[in-house]
């Protein structure tokens, strides 16, 4: 009987003294409880992985660069964090950034690293990761740190911006089949999502007419109905501020290649639009530039904002079939259409 | 580009005009407008009676420009027999047909100034070709109707009914003239 009441209290005893800590914990501040940075490659590119571990989930921080006295200095402010136990000043890789330096200022953690870069927009990516208990990783603060040229699949001067990506053709339709039996309609949707992926790393709100395999207004529709569909995602979402098509080109002789434009004339920004967006893929893809063309196209002609139709490349022509389906191709095309984008904002001025 | 394709059709537009047609020649380079190649000497017939001469316009290789052929059609049938010899394609070294294989010309009516060509359903259900074979197709077509003076534009009809377009790019619900409102 005795032993019973002793493990009792005893394990009454372990809960309070397990209890007490916690409690104590949840009032006082965040505190760093492991770092870790290391190099980390991905396809052609690669950048420098910071994460900071906390002992509980990160809500309010605030990212500071670009600064006017130390461009290359990134500040992160974490709210109500401190240092915990881990060195104040730590080297890092050298190629990517050189220290990075905690301070504690008031209640506020503040994280500096110094980059070998301008502590620009596109340079840098800063996000949380929640707990992992399958991995055994606390909270985390991730910090990505950038080379020259930036992030890959960022591009500046496009924030804010409200887009409508609409991949050609789609479920019945499947546009035009190129060599190797290869479908317009599967290369245009993995161009598509890869322009919407760069577009809403840069702060895009992205609006696609289709992310499957799929009829816009449906299979039985008719074509005035599935082309209106793809235009009514440009008139029913507010502010949209350009619409872009995406297809791949065909002919029936199979030496016809390049890439090319098209736009119609509402006003003087669609053409521009069609300009910057065929430089830049032309840019990135090289191939053959077919130039821009006026052309009475439906999903142009009939969208409120500028718009224009984008001809990646040939699927007839045997070279271009196989880069439309690579996806190195497929990411460089995605890379040109989003920066093109950026040109055109840039240039009007809009 | 654009203003280089209207540059050609300008071209060769004017080219007819100057020079005396000649049976069965062709001009295959529009960048480079070389238009009338006459063919071996000897091949030349004049048009017979009831015969007229017309000016085929196809895409070439390339897509980005047309090259013509001229050809002699029954006059009394000529605007239908020039839209069939289009339909049937071309041999012509560089050049290359565009209507889907399949396709019939059910009629062409001219009126007014517009052409009406009315085509089987296999224009628009076995079409091959993306935006540079939808515009091909219709500067071909257009450009080969309104050589007729009596032609200013050109509809494109199905099974006798409009059509919104032919593969999902070009806006085809109302007529086309040559060159605008296709390629400017």
């Amino acid at each position: 009987m005795r032993k019973t009441y002793w493990t009792r209290f005893l394990g009454l005893l372990a809960l309070c003294l397990w209890l007490i800590p916690s409690i104590a914990f949840a009032a006082s501040a965040r505190r760093v409880v492991s770092f870790q940075s290391q190099v980390v490659t991905e396809g052609r590119s690669s950048f420098l992985r910071i994460e900071i571990g906390m002992n509980g989930p990160i809500k309010d921080y605030t990212v500071k660069g670009d600064g006017i006295l130390h461009p290359n200095r990134l500040t992160v402010e974490i709210d109500k964090a401190e240092k915990g136990d881990v060195r104040a000043e730590i080297p890092l890789d050298r190629q990517f950034a050189k220290t990075l330096r905690f301070q504690e200022s008031g209640k506020k953690l503040r994280v500096a690293v110094s980059m070998q870069v301008p502590a620009s927009e596109q340079n840098y990516r800063v996000y949380t990761l929640e707990k992992d208990r399958h991995a055994g990783k606390p909270n985390r603060l991730i910090i990505e740190i950038y080379g020259e040229g930036g992030r890959r699949g960022h591009v500046a001067g496009l924030k804010g911006r409200t887009i409508v990506i609409d991949p050609g053709h789609g479920g019945t339709d499947s546009g035009a089949v190129g060599v190797g039996g290869i479908r317009e309609k599967d290369i245009t949707l993995e161009v598509s999502e890869k322009v919407r992926d760069i577009l809403e790393n840069s702060g895009v709100h992205v609006v696609m007419t289709r992310e499957d395999d799929r009829d816009v207004y449906g299979p039985t529709a008719t074509d005035y109905q599935e082309l209106q569909a793809r235009v009514d995602y440009g008139a029913f979402t507010p502010n949209v501020d350009v619409f872009v098509s995406i297809h791949c080109n065909a002919f029936t002789s199979s030496s016809s290649n390049g890439t090319a434009t098209y736009y119609y004339p509402k006003t003087w920004l669609d053409a521009l639009l069609a300009q910057n967006l065929q430089d830049a893929m032309v840019e990135h893809g090289d191939r053959r530039d077919r130039g821009i063309h006026e052309a009475r196209f439906y999903v142009c002609r009939h969208s409120s904002m500028p718009a224009a139709l984008v001809e990646l490349a040939f699927i007839t022509n045997d070279v271009e079939g196989y880069l439309l389906a690579d996806e190195d191709f497929q990411n460089e095309m995605a890379q040109g259409i989003a920066e093109g984008l950026a040109n055109y904002f840039a240039a009007s001025g809009t | 580009m654009a203003a280089a394709m209207t540059a050609l059709l300008l071209l060769t537009a004017g080219c007819e005009e100057n020079g005396k047609p000649e049976q069965k020649s062709s001009a295959t380079a529009p960048v480079k407008p070389a238009t009338t190649k006459p063919v071996t000497p000897g091949a030349t017939n004049p048009a017979a009676a009831g015969q007229t001469e017309v000016k085929l316009y196809f895409p070439n290789d390339a897509g980005d420009g047309l090259g013509s052929v001229k050809v002699n059609v029954p006059t009394d049938d000529k605007y239908t027999a020039a839209v069939k010899e289009l339909v049937a394609g071309t041999k012509e070294p560089g050049l290359t047909g565009i209507f889907p294989k399949g396709v019939t010309v059910r009629s062409v009516k001219v009126a007014d100034g517009l052409a009406t060509v009315d085509f089987s359903k296999e224009l628009t259900h076995k079409f091959i070709g993306g935006s540079t074979g939808e515009q091909m197709l219709v500067s071909a077509l257009v450009n080969t109707l309104t050589e007729f003076p009596e032609v200013e534009r050109v509809l494109l009809t199905v099974e006798g009914e409009r059509i919104e377009t032919i593969a999902g790019h070009l806006d085809t619900s109302e007529p086309f003239t040559r060159p605008t409102g296709l390629v400017q």
